[in-house]
């Protein structure tokens, strides 16, 4: 749909743009006079016209008092300029490290805020879809914020340009900055979990195993036990949780020598099908400490298992090609 | 799309915090009060409840009231207020529907849009209230109105600080932060809204405006009839104030003219030809005198005669009088220069009006026919008048009322009276003996202030005299004097103290009570002289502008006005710019800091005395002890002090008593 942009919309667009672009990107900037903007908000606009009407009120009724309210708020107008440039100059934007999410959740892009030899009473920080966020720092301290937004692809999600903006102490000057920090985050493909069993890999078959099953037999429910810190969340028996008993995780018996394989070039389904469902089957694996390993076009991971290993393959999942495009043709990885 | 357009609306939606509702209420409710006065009562207790209710439940966090309900009540009360303000003037009604709108607003006020709107409402209202007083108390009242508001903006746009190490303490500073600030920028707005009120061109009013009515303001009148200015006596309200550029006119000859009677209709004394003879140039250097107006219901304005220039656009009479060029509904301030000698003349026509005199009065005539019979000269005429009242007349305020014949009846019958009956017999009785003679209507003496040098002329010091053409020149006489020459010289103050008529208006008179005491009396005159200060270089700098600037600056051009101009302000600004810029140590503590610059103030003695960098301030302190051996108890006592405030920050009893060895310590440095 053609969305029509007011001018103001356009030049701030092409404002923005040419902000951007006048600096190179970094993991660190640091807010000074080359890099801030400054300009009257609406509000110091509407400040300004209550002004004049004062002005024309003194005039008219010559009024000297009613002259000095017209010059004293004129005045703090120009002064609140250097107040408002002041807040911003000298801040310090650093990037966070970014957990990775899966699809549908939301991502924290993390930004650490260094204030410098004086107090920023209020910083607002935003990115694009994101909500802003704001914060005040104490001089010489520091402050994290994390702008949240969906995760609405697999594979690398930018945060993209960075907004800076204060608009203290009295809200008619707005001061800003453009960062194009580089800030990622790496999105996991959604879960999905299949409707049918996830198919034997040849590779297994050749093996002469029964791979890739995810009947109940192989995982035996063994019972529970007290949760610890670094349990699954998927073993967590939540129906106990709910009924009041405690947090309790589902333990299984694991058949050693068991090892399965999410392998694309057998798994039915189109391509983003195919790796949803890889990615729910690669979870529950983990969740059942299974050693599980993966073969993705070309890109192969040993079965195995643990954190690390799990992290690994969701990255594969997650960067395999074909996410930009996210065509729904269906032929193999 | 566009970026962060909706972040930008959401920003807007959000409920400001609390702490920034408060100041905005407070800033409100500041705004309302002197407005307050001038309300209807029941629009006042109105809005103080509507007040009151958004303030609990801010406080107590009161559910809102039903949307129903807010509407009712902004339809009711801004309709009532509407048909309400109609009979007063525009302005007055203006702002009290803002007013009112305004607490309405708050009542149902949500978004920090919502709160601009509030706030830009009360700049507004701050500076129309000036409208309506202009006094000092006004004056201070406007500047803590414009802190809050600013306050409540600062608010509005902070942050609340998190993760403090002492939060009771983070707390407490914050919720006089915004004032704080709003102190700091007043303070660093100060310099430059002076230049601007120093330079900023006075134009005249873009438009004419009736600002409120005229009733009730005393003043003289247009015309006068004996026992009139009787109701100015009753009053001690400011009339002029006078300031001399030389020595002050000597006292008695301080004689202000405000206005002269040419035709009498056997009891009234009115202006008739009176037509503006020129009108005034602009005037240079600053006059012999300049005049501080009170507002008043004629535009006459009060000169030592006769004039010969003054104050630009003022207009000058035949008969040496000034007015205004409109109606005085504010403080008035003119500059005036006297003629020092010039040749007077009468043309035939004015003559021949300053000699009508109407029908009756049998006996004054018969006395006039007597005199001149026995050829007595015009000046012989005039001495036996005054040597009349000198004899068999009194002065009072409260004469017998005159009927019929007014002037037979007061000069052959009553025999007594105030200015007004003598000068009115006096100028028919002058007349009648063909000596052509106006009422001069104004006022005699002032009360001098010697701590501002100015003269204060008040109501009660109305006058009226005559003056007669005699000699091809006005001649004053003052009857008055003749009959109560202490009137002339003491004032009507001291003359009537005993008369019942005096002052009667004003039981509980602050000139009554300072009769006892002497303090009190310099106290007001200190209170005046600062006020009439107020009056001269503030509120009626417009005429002081010019002489100023010129004194200053000598002829100012164009690019010499806009130098002036930039110069202080990139001054200023640059200034602020490097002190809110510049690079400061960081201290992660108020304690550190304070030892740093103790550090700095001994060490100015002794830089022996600084103290190192890896020096605990126990260490520190015992090396001082050392080498100040008579400052050991103080110095050992603030380093304990410290020393437990710095471990245990949340206790605000540690805090302040470190606080009280260090200012110990400072005291003995």
């Amino acid at each position: 749909m053609a969305r029509r942009f007011s001018l103001a919309d356009r030049l701030a667009r092409r404002m923005r743009r040419w902000a951007i672009a006048r600096h190179e990107s970094g993991q660190k900037i640091e807010l000074t006079q080359r890099v801030i903007y400054i300009f009257p908000t609406w509000a110091g606009f509407a400040y300004l016209g209550v002004n004049l009407l004062i002005l024309l009120l003194a005039i008219n009724y010559q009024n000297n008092l009613a002259y000095a309210v017209c010059f004293m708020l004129g005045a703090v107008f120009l002064i609140s300029i250097l107040h408002t440039y002041a807040t911003l100059s000298g801040v310090v934007v650093e990037t966070g490290r970014c957990e990775p999410v899966f699809v549908g959740e939301d991502i924290g892009f993390s930004y650490q805020l260094k204030a410098a030899d004086r107090q920023v009473n209020q910083i607002t920080l935003a990115i694009h879809d994101a909500d802003l966020r704001s914060v005040a720092i104490a001089a010489g301290g520091s402050a994290i914020l994390t702008l949240y937004r969906p995760a609405l692809q697999r594979g690398w999600d930018e945060a993209g340009a960075l907004y800076i903006e204060t608009r203290y102490p009295l809200g008619l000057i707005r001061a800003w900055s453009w960062a194009s920090l580089q800030n990622k985050c790496l999105v996991y493909p959604k879960p999905v979990q299949a409707k049918r069993p996830p198919p034997l890999s040849p590779a297994a078959a050749e093996g002469s195993r029964p791979v890739g099953s995810r009947q109940s037999g192989t995982d035996a429910f063994q019972g529970l036990d007290d949760y610890q810190v670094g349990d699954s969340l998927s073993r967590i028996a939540w129906k106990k949780l709910a009924s009041g008993q405690g947090l309790k995780v589902r333990s299984y018996t694991t058949e050693q020598g068991q090892e399965y394989w999410l392998d694309a070039n057998v798994w039915p389904g189109s391509r983003e099908v195919k790796i949803s469902e890889m990615t729910w089957q690669a979870l529950q694996y983990h969740a059942q400490d299974q050693t599980y390993g993966l073969r993705l076009g070309g890109a192969d991971l040993a079965p195995a298992k643990g954190r690390g290993h799990l992290d690994a393959v969701l990255k594969q999942l997650a960067l395999s090609p074909g996410a930009a495009s996210q065509s729904e043709d269906g032929g193999p990885l | 799309m566009s970026l962060f357009a909706h972040q930008r609306s959401e920003s807007k939606s959000a409920l400001p915090a609390l702490s920034a509702r408060r100041w905005l209420l407070f800033s409100t409710v500041l705004c309302m009060l002197p407005q307050a006065l001038n309300m209807p009562v029941w629009m006042s207790v109105v809005s103080g409840v509507l007040l009151v209710y958004v303030g609990l439940r801010l406080n107590r966090g009161l559910a809102e009231p039903p949307r129903l309900l807010k509407v009712l009540a902004v339809l009711v009360i801004l309709a009532t207020a509407a048909l309400s303000v109609l009979d007063r003037s525009m302005l007055l009604g203006l702002v009290i529907l803002l007013v009112m709108a305004n607490t309405l607003k708050l009542l149902e006020f949500r978004t920090l849009r919502d709160a601009w709107v509030i706030a830009l409402v009360n700049c507004f209202i701050i500076a129309a209230a000036y409208l309506f007083s202009t006094s000092m108390l006004a004056g201070a009242y406007g500047v803590v109105s414009i802190i809050v508001l600013l306050a409540s903006l600062v608010a509005l746009h902070s942050e609340v600080q998190s993760g403090a190490i002492n939060e009771v303490a983070a707390a407490q500073s914050l919720r006089w932060q915004p004032v704080k600030t709003a102190g700091l920028l007043l303070l660093q707005a100060l310099p430059l809204a002076a230049l601007m009120f120093l330079v900023f061109p006075r134009i005249g009013p873009l438009w004419s405006l009736e600002l409120g009515s005229t009733a009730g303001r005393t003043g003289l009148s247009d015309s006068m009839a004996p026992g009139e200015i009787s109701n100015l006596l009753r009053s001690d309200e400011m009339a002029f104030r006078v300031s001399f550029s030389g020595e002050p006119v000597a006292e008695p000859e301080r004689y202000w003219r405000a206005m002269t009677f040419d035709s009498f209709d056997g009891q009234r004394w009115r202006i008739d030809a009176a037509q503006s003879q020129s009108q005034l140039s602009g005037i240079s250097s600053s006059g012999d005198y300049q005049v501080i107006a009170e507002p008043a219901t004629s535009s006459w304005l009060i000169a030592l005669t006769p004039v010969r220039t003054g104050t630009q656009g003022l207009k000058l009479f035949a008969d040496g009088t000034v007015r205004a060029p409109e109606p005085l509904q504010q403080r008035f301030t003119y500059n005036l220069a006297s003629e020092v000698d010039t040749k007077e003349s009468l043309s035939k026509e004015a003559y021949r009006r300053y000699l009508q005199v109407p029908a009756g009065n049998p006996r004054a005539r018969a006395l006039i026919d007597q005199w001149l019979a026995q050829g007595l000269t015009k000046s012989q005429i005039v001495k036996a008048i005054l040597q009349q009242y000198q004899q068999r007349f009194s002065y009072t305020l409260s004469p017998a009322r005159l009927q019929g014949d007014r002037v037979d009846e007061f000069f052959f019958s009553t025999r007594e009276g105030f200015c007004e009956h003598f000068a009115s017999a006096t100028g028919l009785m002058l007349r009648m003996a063909g000596i052509p003679t106006r009422v001069v209507g104004g006022y005699l003496g002032g009360e001098w202030n010697p701590y501002s040098q100015y003269l204060l002329i008040r109501q009660y010091d109305a006058h009226a005299w005559v003056e007669a053409w005699m000699d091809g020149r006005w001649q004053r006489i003052d009857p008055t004097a003749a009959v109560a020459p202490e009137r002339v010289r003491d004032g009507v103050e001291n003359l009537l103290q005993q008369s019942p008529g005096y002052l009667a208006n004003q039981p509980l008179n602050i000139l009554n009570l300072e009769r006892q005491f002497a303090l009190l009396a310099e106290l007001r005159l200190r209170y005046q002289s600062l006020n009439y200060n107020w009056h001269r270089w503030v509120l009626g700098y417009d005429s002081q502008q010019e002489d100023l600037l010129q004194d200053w600056l000598g002829n100012l051009n164009y690019l010499k006005s806009v130098l002036l101009i930039l110069l202080p302000v990139t001054v200023v600004l640059l200034f602020i710019g490097w002190w809110l810029l510049r690079a400061r140590p960081l201290y992660r503590d108020q304690i550190s800091l304070d030892t740093e610059r103790l550090s700095d103030r001994v060490s100015r003695q002794d830089p022996n005395l600084a103290r190192s960098s890896d020096e605990t301030l126990q260490q520190y302190s015992q090396r001082l002890c050392q080498a100040l051996p008579e400052l050991s108890e103080v110095l050992s006592g603030w380093s304990d002090a410290a020393g437990k405030a710095q471990y245990d920050v949340s206790s605000n009893a540690n805090m302040k008593h470190y606080k009280r060895s260090l200012r110990k310590l400072r005291r003995r440095l």
